[in-house]
């Protein structure tokens, strides 16, 4: 029995939606309505829990308890298939388009999905409505080009074209405009106003408050898998929601180790650097910065800001040649690059007095199937012989007794312990050979409370001995704990550098790119 | 730990139920089989001459593709890298007069040959981004038609029927035989292979480039991360194993055969995979593991006179299920590894 | 002879010889179209031979011999899959190994059911098509135009061998493509080895399949995997043969190793063509 769906109730709705992870929660009793006819943004910080929560309205996970209700219907949306069926569609953040095969390869596969055909298909009784699509979303290619050369405007388009062939009611967006160029942003939202009024529900995630403030009716905001705040946009403004983004007003810090930079060795400097990588995707603006001996420095931001981008670029300078870099980079008093040019390869620089931690362990910094003496050797300095000299005992039973290693047997291989263990194994290594500047990049993720700890105190350390620490990472309280400098990233830009006693709600704003 | 010891054991008994499967449907008992080949391949000294040369071919090809496999690598080309570096000795034996000098260009010769043949896969690989498998696979092609060419447009020689080229001079015949037989073919570069197995496995293990190969075969990303040239790793690696290879021309020319004959391969090169294979790549294990191909190959003739029903190709039915079940093991064994290691992280 | 009846014996030659060679290449497309590399081949060749004479032998008629090959051809594929994507071995292993264990099976085969490892009985002379090899030919050739344009499998099987995550996210199974299509190579190959010893021959000898497989294989890459040039090429490395043959006869300026290479060295040479990869991270 369907109640009679009024023009005022919730196309969709969760009802106290909880996910659980083995024992953590990353959705906590979650009750939101969407609207049609009214663009719903949700955000709040990385983990946040809004990923999760699309993916079950999706269908790409299961709630663990609470229930989804459709048109006023409880669901069960076990697959996208079935979401699919519901009138429900999603544009996920990252694309799911072959480059090689052409735009309408991707379209006959979309509507073959529907009832899973494997022969001839409906397409042919599309093809009309794909052309009306393709002029109302202003995709004018060609059906038979290729998806690689689509700029990434038409990618985005043809997803979202894809989710339109089947008259979708209620539309997901995942980060749409993480990827848009400035000037494409506000005719993305122009479309989606025109979505908005066919009559379509729009659920928005994002981290721009901005585009938020002027853009959405509703926001959601989420907080550790919970629903911390929810009103009409035009009810609330920027700063209350960064507030319950980012929790408490006060500032709450315990680094209180205040640094004054003027006057101490410039270990690292960037003037006026700017560079385009566009297969890579790499992009920064008008870098101008300074990194003195002595203190830490985060590099904070929503991940996917440039973060990664600068130290990609102080660690392999090669990339930095072609037509769109200009500006220099000095690392130690050498520069890496001049004018736009690079000086130094990456071999050169890790040569250096440098250590680098990556932010994916195993792909980055360390391999599973290495024993302890192979791992460091990874490190140039401990392979600078053409013999290998053998690690020395003393190194390893060192490191191991000053990072706290379990378990104790030292002929281990690195895959045999724990995350945060492995991860202090190439801590150890990266400061085995007293480098004057670690880049260590989300060095405590995935990595448990302790471990945490004992790296946080090995940076404190190195700053004692007057080294250097770079730090990435999007959480406020390691940030606003352990830096004595934060500077804030944001598409490619460092919008403000934050100075002790750090605002969390200032922080969180500046990480929306509200400055 | 029980789940693996399962695994093992189903994929042996497996294996080895079906190859006695096969046995018994030729009227022929598995264990008769199996006696037979130990017996022609070690049975007389003979035998073990025939055994243990087979070894030497198997020992140099199969290290240098452990080599190659090490950094990630799959080139296939050992054979024609044999081939080219045995026909080219043999084309500069008989072209230059036996001086001291020409031994030396002899000897070289052909390791200079194969260690071409390494380089342009190297150079598809890097600067052209071809796989490996099909350039190296080309050159055996190619190679087999140019040594075909060589001896049979200007090599063949004047005293026999068979498509091969005259014998070289005494003074060539570098390496004497082991055994005091007439026609052994065993002969003093079964130590010298011995010998590149353990300079291989040093190398690979106690050396800069060698950690540098393991290190971009394991991750290339890490290893580019740690300051290692790909690129200069890759040509390194496809240089040694195609040199390795070739050192089979002073076993097969300067100490056997003394000829280049078309065919004289009973496909060593491609064998020389599955010994890696079964090795895991350690070239101190690819010396037993030589042996135990070497005893199925040279095993392999006793099949045809020894049975009614089975032939030597049977061996290869053997040597297939063999590598299968090898594979299918260390697949269970990388995927209990990952999903350990993902528990654990 | 007339120089107008040697050229067409030369051309029905060439088309002889292309029979195998274009129906193992356009068996290869759909495995590794799908993500599956196949240097395998050689040995679907060499099965689809064996299984031609021996089924004939049997049958006494070529037309059940014919239908059974496609159903061994079919279960051979089905193999190679179990290997290749259930136990995710390395297809290329899997390929070389299956090279590998074909040439040992075949010689036990005509051991047992023949008595002989050297060739099967020669079939009588009635059991010989002449038109029906280029029917199904070209069957194989315009159904798989239609296949791979036209269907929803054809969609499939471009993304299996792009993203195979896209066909998952909708809806599918990339499992099922990848099995369909190597069963469908595993049979199509199948039948370039029965015409091997039917229609080129009369009776299956060891190692017939001569490396075919692998021209096959550089076929397909030399026509960069694109359906219509790999039959085309196809042809044109059957016409090398044709050519190899017809010199033999005759001295020429060009050795008949030339021609033998030269498959192998074209494909080298659109290799070569190639540019330069980007960096790689």
């Amino acid at each position: 029995m369907s109640a009679e769906f009024s023009a005022n109730a919730p196309i969709v709705s969760v009802r106290n939606l909880t996910k659980f992870y083995g024992r953590e929660a990353a959705s906590r009793n979650v009750s939101i309505d969407f609207h049609l006819g009214r663009i719903h943004a949700v955000i709040g910080e990385n983990g946040a829990g809004k990923s999760t929560l699309m993916k079950m309205l999706f269908g790409l996970e299961q709630p663990s308890e609470g229930e989804i209700v459709f048109r006023g219907q409880p669901v069960a949306v076990t697959s996208p298939r079935v979401a699919k069926g519901l009138r429900i569609a999603m544009v996920h953040q990252h694309f799911m388009l072959a480059e090689n095969l052409s735009v309408e390869d991707h379209l006959r596969l979309e509507v073959n999905s529907r009832d899973k055909t494997w022969g001839v298909g409906p397409y042919s009784s599309f093809e009309k409505k794909i052309a009306e699509l393709q002029s109302f979303l202003k995709l004018d290619v060609p059906l038979n080009s290729a998806v690689r050369q689509l700029s990434i405007v038409q990618k985005q388009k043809l997803e979202i074209l894809k989710t339109l062939l089947f008259d979708p009611d209620f539309l997901i967006f995942d980060e749409p405009t993480a990827v848009l160029p400035p000037n494409e942003v506000e005719k993305f939202y122009g479309l989606l106003r025109e979505l908005r009024s066919k009559p379509t529900a729009i659920a928005i995630v994002t981290h721009k408050l901005r585009e938020v403030m002027m853009y959405a009716d509703d926001v959601t905001v989420l907080r550790r898998g919970e629903v911390k705040f929810h009103s009409a946009v035009s009810s609330t403004s920027a700063e209350i929601l960064a507030r319950n983004m980012v929790g408490e007003n006060i500032t709450k810090t315990v680094n209180d180790f205040h640094i004054r930079t003027k006057g101490r060795e410039t270990i690292l400097s960037f003037k006026d650097f700017s560079f385009h990588h566009p297969t890579l995707r790499l992009s920064l603006v008008n870098v101008d910065a300074r990194i003195t001996a002595g203190e830490i420095v985060a590099f904070a931001g929503v991940e996917g800001n440039g973060q990664t981008d600068l130290i990609k670029c102080i660690l392999f300078p090669e990339l930095c040649d072609g037509p769109r870099a200009q500006g220099s980079i000095q690392l130690f008093g050498t520069p890496l690059v001049e004018s736009g040019h690079s000086l130094v390869r990456h071999a050169g620089v890790r040569r250096l007095p440098i250590g680098w931690i990556g932010e994916d362990r195993l792909r980055e910094s360390a391999i599973a199937e290495f024993n302890l003496s192979d791992h460091f050797r990874l490190l140039p300095h401990h392979r600078s012989k053409a013999r290998l000299a053998p690690v020395a005992l003393e190194l390893l039973t060192q490191a191991q007794s000053q990072f706290d290693i379990r378990p104790l047997r030292l002929n281990l291989k690195l895959g045999d312990f724990s995350g945060g263990n492995q991860q202090k194994w190439v801590i150890a290594r990266e400061v085995s050979h007293s480098p004057r500047l670690l880049i260590a990049a989300h060095p405590t993720r995935g990595v448990d409370f302790a471990a945490e700890a004992r790296i946080h105190a090995t940076f404190r350390e190195l700053r004692g001995q007057n080294k250097s620490v770079i730090f990435i990472s999007s959480d406020l309280d390691e940030i606003c704990n352990l830096a004595d400098r934060i500077l804030v990233f944001f598409k490619g830009q460092i919008i403000s550098e934050f100075t002790p006693p750090f605002s969390r709600e200032r922080l969180g704003q500046a990480f929306g790119g509200h400055v | 730990m029980k789940r693996a010891f399962y695994r093992y054991g189903i994929a042996a008994i497996t294996g080895i139920g079906a190859i006695s499967v096969l046995c018994l449907f030729a009227h022929e008992s598995p264990w008769h089989v199996v006696q037979i080949l130990l017996n022609t391949s070690l049975g007389e000294p003979e035998d073990l001459s025939v055994t243990l040369f087979y070894a030497t071919h198997l020992m140099f090809c199969a290290t240098g593709l452990a080599v190659a496999f090490q950094a990630g690598l799959f080139p296939i080309g050992a054979e024609g890298q044999l081939s080219f570096a045995c026909l080219t000795t043999t084309m500069v034996a008989i072209m230059l007069p036996p001086t001291y000098f020409s031994l030396v260009i002899v000897l070289v010769t052909g390791l200079l040959a194969s260690t071409v043949l390494g380089l342009i896969v190297a150079y598809f690989k890097c600067k052209k981004g071809a796989h490996e498998v099909i350039t190296s696979m080309m050159l055996n092609f190619i190679v087999a038609a140019f040594a075909n060419y060589m001896v049979s447009h200007h090599f063949q020689s004047h005293s026999s029927q068979d498509p091969e080229t005259a014998i070289i001079h005494s003074r060539f015949w570098l390496f004497p035989s082991i055994f005091h037989a007439e026609g052994s073919p065993a002969n003093v570069t079964f130590f010298l292979a011995v010998l590149a197995c353990v300079a291989a496995w040093y190398f690979l293990e106690k050396t800069r480039p060698g950690f540098e190969i393991r290190a971009v075969g394991k991750s290339k990303s890490v290893a580019q991360n740690s300051g290692i040239s790909v690129e200069r790793i890759y040509v390194l690696a496809l240089g040694i194993s195609a040199l390795l290879a070739g050192f089979g021309a002073w076993n097969q020319i300067l100490g056997y055969a003394h000829k280049y004959q078309i065919g004289f391969s009973a496909d060593y090169g491609f064998l020389a995979i599955a010994v890696a294979l079964v090795a895991r790549n350690n070239p101190l294990a690819i010396i037993p593991s030589s042996l135990f191909f070497a005893i199925l190959l040279k095993g392999a003739t006793g099949l045809d006179i020894e049975t009614d029903f089975i032939t030597r190709d049977f061996v290869k039915i053997i040597q297939a299920v063999l590598i299968l079940m090898f594979l299918v093991l260390q697949k269970q064994r990388d995927k209990s590894r990952a999903e350990a290691e993902a528990r654990r992280t | 002879m007339s120089e107008t009846r040697l050229l067409i014996d030369f051309v029905m030659s060439v088309a002889r010889i292309s029979l195998p060679l274009t129906l193992a290449a356009l068996a290869g497309f759909w495995s590794e179209k799908s993500g599956t590399f196949q240097v395998g081949l050689e040995g679907f060749l060499l099965l689809g031979a064996l299984c031609g004479a021996t089924f004939a032998n049997l049958f006494h008629s070529l037309a059940p011999a014919f239908a059974a090959t496609i159903i061994v051809g079919a279960i051979a594929g089905l193999l190679f899959f179990v290997f290749s994507g259930l136990l995710e071995l390395d297809a290329i292993l899997v390929g070389l190994v299956f090279n590998l264990l074909i040439a040992g099976v075949a010689p036990y085969v005509t051991k047992l059911l023949f008595g002989s490892t050297a060739s099967t009985p020669f079939l009588p002379p009635q059991l010989h098509w002449t038109v029906f090899p280029y029917i199904w030919l070209a069957f194989i050739f315009f159904g798989g135009v239609f296949v791979f344009n036209k269907t929803g499998f054809g969609v499939l099987v471009r993304f299996a061998g792009e993203k195979p995550a896209a066909i998952e996210s909708a809806g599918y199974s990339v499992t099922h493509v990848r099995l369909a299509c190597l069963a469908l190579c595993g049979a199509i190959a199948g039948t370039g080895g029965f015409f091997l010893s039917t229609y080129l021959a009369s009776s299956y000898s060891p190692m017939m399949s001569a490396g075919r497989g692998f021209i096959a294989l550089a076929a397909l890459i030399f026509a960069r995997w694109r359906w219509t040039q790999t039959f085309f090429v196809a042809v044109l490395f059957g016409f090398f043969e044709a050519l190899e043959i017809y010199l033999q006869g005759l001295s020429s300026p060009l050795p008949v190793q030339f021609f033998q290479a030269l498959p192998y060295v074209a494909t080298l040479v659109i290799l070569l063509l190639n540019r330069k990869p980007a960096f790689k991270w």
